[in-house]
């Protein structure tokens, strides 16, 4: 279960003060982007009337948020935050079931460790019969160490940068609709009057203070949602191939929690984008 | 295990009343918002071109039941953070 | 060494003991609701009865956390020296997955019944139904899923020496536990209603299946505020 506990950090200094980050997210985090970006380069290269296989499954996932955003936020608005939302919507699923795809490195690595192993080189040594360690000096070494491939919305850095990007979005949009004045009546809820004395003491309107709280519980409530339900699928993932001692890749495991939950939890995180952004509407 | 102390057992207890305080206090108002979606996903049903209204409706229905849960996230960390 | 025993078999007892009573009474209202179904379609006794085991399954996944966490708990072995802390530790990740697990099983339940319902009435929707019911049981097992995962970690990271924290980690395990039963049962209401309506109106499936995991999704959120406060007890203080 070492996997869970240890958290890999890598450290910069920068301007006398040191930035720790974690190396995986990072890494997982450019790979998931370079997939989209080619992805997209090469869709927008053979765009044709008749769609290729390619060109209609981004067309469908296209026209699905389509539907939503437009029939939420009215045509005008929909279509300006359509690229917005099918970004966020694309980099989230992509994110979530990037974990699905097998590490082959450490798997050929593990081939020839174990192939080495029985021609008794000395560098192998298996700690049990299903775990091995390789001495450093081995060539083969650094396809044993290639880093995990994992969700970069397993972390909460992830989820969190989103959900306040999201936060930022929403609000500026709400004061460009609304302008500044009403914007910020609309934290001093209905009951209080806004009007001459009253004015000037708003600071003791209880409301004030609850909706305040409530929007900053929105963005965490949004960060955690897609945190936990990611991290969770990945730690039972590990927790149940750590018990079988990895003998069968549970596919059933693998298919709901990275596939599916993946997919419904991308939905949910774009859906409540969507919903945020409008609630700044009215 | 060492004796504790009067201050440190304030603490402590303060702590464990700061997860009972969430734990318990997030039950009603899961089980109250399930409500008012799930009428709302009952009137969709019946009325699909209020969409609009009755989603709006819903979430505001949803954010006032969710008040109380607010309260419980409010006492908890002040019972980890304040005491 | 002992004592770190005795607490990791209590944990384990509390964590299937409590963990099984969602989910046997999930599965026992699907199967309810088959057989009434069965009553008065008696024709569409192979869809009912698979789509039934289908929806059983996805309840069942909240007892299997637990289980998980049991048999984990069970085959425990305290290392030497180990401090008498972490039986605490084990105690409370027992508490947090059998108590979390009872709302997602029972609200698990709720859907896989009216589906059934709606089965029963209109057996040629049942594709959509169970579309519908899969995604409401999913959304529904977030807040098993968050318990699991502060029981897991619970049950990984190394105990303090220090006693308030060990009640702060007792706090936390509650906070995890009680506060995913009810937006479990939440969940699994707005599951229900959502396929009910479906199964009423198949051609507004897609807005209601937007409704729904909306609707879902801020039911979810005291479930997030104590996996929080529980995050915070386990480690910042």
């Amino acid at each position: 279960m070492d996997e869970l506990g240890v958290v890999k950090l890598a450290e910069i200094a920068l301007f006398g003060n040191v930035f720790s980050y974690h190396k995986s997210m990072i890494i997982m985090t450019w790979i998931v982007m370079a997939i989209l970006v080619l992805m997209a380069i090469i869709t927008r290269k053979k765009i044709n009337l008749i769609p290729s296989r390619i060109q209609s499954l981004f067309e469908l996932i296209i026209e699905f948020l389509d539907d939503i955003t437009v029939s939420t936020l009215g045509k005008k608005d929909g279509r300006k935050f359509l690229p917005l939302i099918c970004a966020v919507f694309m980099f989230i699923l992509l994110s979530n079931w990037i974990s699905i795809l097998p590490n082959i490195f450490r798997f050929f690595g593990a081939v020839i460790a174990a192939g080495a192993n029985m021609f008794g080189s000395e560098l192998v040594t298996f700690t049990s019969w299903a775990t091995l360690e390789v001495d450093p000096s081995a060539w083969y070494s650094f396809l044993i160490k290639f880093p995990n491939i994992e969700e970069p919305t397993k972390f909460l850095a992830t989820d969190l940068g989103l959900s306040i990007m999201i936060l930022i979005i929403a609000h500026t949009y709400g004061i460009r609709q609304n302008g500044i004045g009403n914007y910020l009546k609309g934290y001093m809820g209905d009951v209080w009057p806004t009007t001459g004395f009253w004015k000037f003491i708003f600071f003791l309107n209880p409301f004030l203070y609850m909706n305040i709280l409530g929007e900053i519980s929105n963005t965490v409530s949004h960060a955690f949602r897609l945190f936990g339900n990611i991290f969770g699928g990945g730690m039972i993932v590990v927790i149940v191939s750590s018990l079988i001692h990895s003998v069968i890749v549970p596919v059933g495991l693998l298919a709901f929690f990275g596939l599916f939950a993946g997919i419904v939890q991308a939905f949910v995180f774009t859906m409540l984008t969507v919903t945020y952004i409008a609630q700044q509407k009215a | 295990m060492e004796a504790i102390t009067g201050q440190e057992l304030i603490r402590a207890v303060a702590l464990l009343g700061a997860g009972i305080a969430m734990g318990l206090g997030a039950i009603g108002p899961g089980i109250g918002e399930g409500f008012v979606a799930g009428k709302a996903c009952e009137a969709l049903g019946k009325r699909p071109d209020q969409s609009q209204l009755i989603t709006r409706t819903m979430i505001i229905g949803q954010a006032i039941s969710e008040t109380t849960g607010i309260y419980s996230l409010i006492v908890a960390l002040i019972l980890i953070f304040v005491v | 060494m002992e004592t770190i025993t005795l607490f990791s078999i209590l944990a384990a007892g509390i964590a299937i003991g409590l963990g099984a009573i969602g989910s046997a009474i999930g599965e026992g209202f699907i199967a309810m609701k088959a057989v009434e179904a069965l009553g008065r379609q008696p024709n569409a006794s192979g869809k009912l009865i698979r789509v039934m085991i289908v929806g059983q399954a996805v309840t069942e996944a909240a007892a299997i956390f637990a289980l998980v966490v049991s048999l984990i708990l069970v085959f425990y072995t305290p290392e030497a020296g180990e401090s008498i802390y972490k039986g605490y530790y084990l105690l409370s990740a027992g508490l947090a997955i059998g108590l979390g697990t009872i709302g997602a099983g029972l609200g698990g339940g709720l859907p896989g019944g009216s589906c059934m319902e709606g089965i029963g009435r209109q057996p040629e929707n049942s594709d959509i139904l169970t579309i519908q019911m899969i995604v409401g049981q999913a959304v529904t097992q977030t807040s098993s899923i968050f318990a699991l995962t502060v029981s897991l970690i619970l049950l990984s990271i190394d105990p303090s020496n220090d006693i308030v924290k060990v009640f702060a980690v007792v706090g936390g395990g509650l906070a995890m536990g009680l506060g995913a039963i009810g937006p479990g049962i939440g969940d699994g209401l707005v599951a229900k209603n959502a396929n009910l309506a479906v199964g009423k109106n198949p051609r507004q499936m897609g807005l209601l299946t937007r409704t729904m995991v909306i609707g879902q999704a801020i039911t979810e959120t005291t479930d997030i505020y104590s996996l929080v406060v529980s995050l915070i007890l386990i480690f910042v203080v």
